[in-house]
């Protein structure tokens, strides 16, 4: 109804059911869908006729460079914090760490990235406040543009990181191999990085897998602050014209990457800890 | 009980308090359009200014609070009321109808939560109430998984054989006998999912697929707000700040309730 508009003739109405299988029974179009999917396949967006495939791919360049972006701003934000808090606890740093750690939970992404915004593009004037180019077009401006919407994404995994880091750490401290090492004589340094946060990484990495899934989440929200042309818009924008092929293309690609990434992370842990043998 | 905490549950119930008494704190309207009194910055006739058609942004504020409020109590108790009993059937019986219930909620977990919403609202159309609907389905694993886990460590006690000896249904067993001792970790989950309940309504009205105008939200307030940074800050900033403190004190208040019924947790 919607495609064919409000005064379309019932003939026409009949003539694009067809055309997009609606008269088959629910089952028989779900298998259709998913067998055409598995032949790669994805269906052409029914408002530009567009291939489902290809406008993914397009998009998703863009939704993996601000994800990894994310990921890069919240490793750097909760590595120090995380050990430093764990480590000279009833300091200055622990105090702002659990500052961070509520708030960075409890700051919704999209007031965060109108608060970005307002401050840093409106009133300060220093950064641009939305949309994206390629880094080979113009790298300074490529970056610019990228800083907002990366650290609105990656705050929350940070304060998130940060608190878990924090937590193993002080758990890892009091344990008796820890208590070896020192005996042995050796530095602090070389026993916080050789036994304590080798030991907390293994937790750590398995947050990080988990907070994948809230970055595909904050990616629509964060794309959509920032007019960035990835997945999350695709998304939205799928949603609001009710272009099923496309939404349904973009969530299969999205799922599909989250239960990848968490798979890669079950791998890892073989790695990380000789323990574990799959 | 610590200052942080009492702090949390005194912010906490003034911002229930005046969101459901809103009539009497708010001197508008929250849907009256006031004909050359657009963008009026905060000011002591307006609190918190007003937005593009002159209408009282504090008032607007109070009454989302109703809506936001309402929308993440009534997803957590409709995804508790289906989640809980899941879990505890679950866990119960085992076997079979275990691997069934509990495959079921993996694959609902298999999908990042705000993308799941997503798709529901897709699916049902934007309105408050789709969005809610979306928020409980996405909320209904982890109370699923919460209660299994702790029927569990629980149907092993003596009380359960006793209970079962004297011949009390397996209804009366999960029900009566089990879940009370299972109503700890099950309340800690209540309030980290009004917090997320809360959280994910804003964000899908944020993005235009909850609450619709002219009805306000917190996050659909956002939404109409964002486009007037330039000329209104505080049309955006105050539902934000507001949506900031309620999950800001449900954060403190759950941890707190975690601490107090497990203290070996360091923080």
């Amino acid at each position: 109804m919607i495609l064919a508009g409000p005064d379309a003739l019932p003939e026409q109405i009949e003539v694009i059911t067809k055309e997009l299988g609606l008269d088959k029974p629910i089952i028989s179009q779900y298998f259709i869908w998913i067998s055409n999917i598995l032949m790669g396949d994805f269906g052409k967006s029914i408002i530009n006729g567009y291939p489902v495939f290809k406008l993914i791919s397009l998009k998703f360049v863009a939704t993996l460079e601000l994800a990894i972006s994310g990921l890069i701003i919240s490793l750097l934000i909760a590595f120090p914090l995380g050990i430093l808090s764990a480590i000279k606890r009833n300091g200055i740093i622990e105090k702002f760490t659990t500052i961070f750690t509520a708030l960075g939970q409890a700051i919704p992404t999209f007031w965060l990235g109108i608060l970005l915004v307002l401050v840093f593009s409106i009133k300060l004037r220093w950064l641009p406040p939305s949309g994206r180019i390629e880094f080979t077009e113009n790298p300074e401006l490529a970056f610019k543009l990228i800083i907002l919407p990366a650290f609105t994404l990656g705050v929350y995994t940070a304060s998130v990181l940060t608190r878990f880091l924090k937590t193993s750490v002080l758990e890892i401290l009091t344990l008796d191999y820890v208590l070896t090492a020192r005996a042995k004589g050796l530095s602090e340094w070389i026993v916080i990085i050789r036994h304590v946060i080798k030991n907390a990484l293994i937790p750590f990495v398995t947050v990080l897998g988990l907070q994948f899934g809230a970055f595909l989440g904050g990616s629509v929200v964060t794309e959509s602050i920032f007019d960035w042309p990835g997945l999350g818009r695709l998304m939205l924008q799928s949603i609001h014209t009710r272009d099923y092929p496309v939404l349904q293309g973009t969530i299969l690609v999205v799922v599909f990457g989250f239960v990848i990434v968490n798979l890669i992370i079950d791998l890892l842990y073989s790695f990380l800890d000789p323990k574990i043998r799959y | 009980m610590n200052i942080k905490f009492k702090l949390s549950i005194i912010l906490l119930l003034i911002i229930v308090l005046i969101s459901i008494f809103a009539p009497v704190f708010s001197n508008y309207n929250p849907l009256e359009i006031q004909k050359g009194k657009q963008f009026l910055p905060p000011s002591m006739i307006h609190y918190f200014g007003t937005d593009e058609f002159g209408r009282d942004v504090f008032s607007r504020t109070l009454y989302a609070g109703r809506i936001s409020l309402l929308a993440g109590l009534v997803a957590v108790i409709v995804s508790a009321l289906v989640g809980v009993p899941l879990g505890l059937i679950s866990g119960y019986y085992g076997k079979i109808i275990d691997t069934c219930i509990m495959r079921t909620m993996d694959s609902l977990l298999a999908f990042p939560a705000l993308l799941l919403a997503l798709s529901i609202v897709a699916v049902l159309g934007p309105s408050s109430l789709n969005a809610m609907i979306a928020v409980s389905i996405v909320s209904i694993p982890n109370f699923a998984r919460i209660s299994r886990a702790s029927i569990l460590t629980q149907k092993e006690k003596d009380y359960v054989d006793a209970a079962v000896s004297i011949g009390a249904s397996d209804k009366r067993v999960i029900f009566f006998t089990i879940l009370p001792n299972c109503i700890g970790p099950i309340l800690v989950q209540i309030t980290i999912a009004v917090a997320f309940a809360i959280l994910v309504e804003a964000a899908l009205s944020f993005l235009g697929l909850g609450t619709q105008p002219p009805d306000a939200s917190w996050g659909a307030m956002l939404f109409s707000g964002r486009g007037y940074l330039r000329v209104a800050w505080w049309y955006a900033f105050f539902p934000g700040l507001f949506i900031t403190l309620v999950i800001l004190t449900l954060n403190i208040i759950s941890e707190e309730i975690r601490d107090k019924l497990d203290p070996t947790t360091v923080t």
